[in-house]
């Protein structure tokens, strides 16, 4: 029913098919992979936004308050306007597909240094039972930080890449 | 078929589906000109490198203008970030002339990250840790603080040259 196809007709269609399956209206499309990472990133620094809210709010109990008076509330502050703005910057460089890699790499090094010092300032309120919300997102960082560098492995700049 | 007119750094045969840079690379042609990179990175990489050994100098071998006889939780606090960003300045010292000389393609990743890293210290130092830290006042000490802005734009300066000429091994 099929006629057989010849060399040349394969490497025709084996060599346009990536390109074709990786432009998407005139976009390189990006991996499941990245997909997924991105939504992770995003679910994980959001929810982190929603406990700064709750706990600026007292809307839960549990909360050192000597922890808080310490300075961290101060710092979770800023850090969390911070970061939810390069959230965006990083979402709507996602989009545009451009410079996506060094954003994903710069919030990678901001993560890790927040991480390093948050741990040295306030290692004497490290007892998980005294901030429980703040000590689990303290202990999956690891999570995002590995997120953030494979996120930036797996990203596709141009349809070379792809 | 390119030839190599650099004969007398490198080779004296034809070359064929190869640069020159390349062949420079290979052949031991000193990394500062086979890189390719302008006079002004190389003036850059070096005010950043006295700038880190000035720091190293300040912070572990003239301890008699950091220690306070009376050292509050402030200044406490500062030396232990110190420290700790102390170890990640020796490391990228040793490392990044390896990364620029081996692997250029990932050079400019390497000094993002780094500028950005630098960018953060500053920016937290002042304006997220400003109750939580304080660094001891002194002579050396406030020439650190000085001139960290000029460090922070000699690396941001190098940045933009490794991000947006092209590199012979891209």
């Amino acid at each position: 029913m099929f006629r057989k196809k010849n060399g040349n007709e394969i490497y025709f269609l084996l060599s346009n098919s990536t390109d074709e399956q990786s432009i998407v209206d005139g976009r390189v499309a990006q991996s499941s992979t990245f997909r997924i990472l991105l939504g992770f990133i995003n679910l994980y620094i959001v929810l982190g936004f929603v406990l700064y809210l709750l706990v600026k709010g007292n809307l839960i109990d549990g909360v050192n308050i000597d922890f808080l008076d310490q300075g961290y509330f101060s710092v979770l502050n800023i850090r969390t306007t911070v970061v939810l703005v390069f959230l965006m910057v990083m979402n709507i460089s996602a989009y545009y597909n451009y410079g996506f890699k060094y954003l994903s790499l710069i919030l990678f090094v901001y993560m890790l240094n927040s991480a390093i010092d948050t741990n040295i300032l306030f290692s004497n309120f490290a007892l998980a039972a005294e901030r429980p919300y703040f000590s689990t997102f303290q202990l999956s960082r690891p999570l995002l930080v590995i997120s953030l560098i494979w996120i930036a492995i797996v990203h596709k700049d141009n349809i070379k890449d792809a | 078929m390119k030839i190599c007119l650099n004969v007398d750094y490198c080779c004296t045969v034809k070359l064929q589906n190869t640069s020159c840079e390349s062949c420079m690379v290979k052949r031991g042609f000193p990394v500062c000109k086979s890189l390719q990179l302008s006079k002004a990175f190389w003036i850059m990489i070096s005010i950043v490198y006295s700038y880190l050994l000035f720091v190293l100098y300040v912070f572990l071998i003239s301890p008699g203008d950091i220690f306070n006889p009376e050292i509050a939780t402030q200044y406490h606090f500062a030396m232990k970030l110190t420290a700790v960003r102390l170890v990640v300045i020796v490391f990228a010292l040793i490392a990044y002339p390896l990364i620029l000389s081996r692997l250029l393609k990932y050079a400019k990743y390497v000094t993002v990250a780094l500028t950005a890293w630098a960018f953060i210290m500053y920016i937290e130092d002042y304006f997220v840790f400003y109750r939580l830290i304080e660094y001891p006042h002194g002579g050396l000490i406030d020439t650190v603080h000085l001139l960290r802005p000029i460090y922070i734009l000699c690396l941001i300066w190098m940045c933009f040259e490794l991000t947006s000429s092209p590199q012979p091994r891209d």
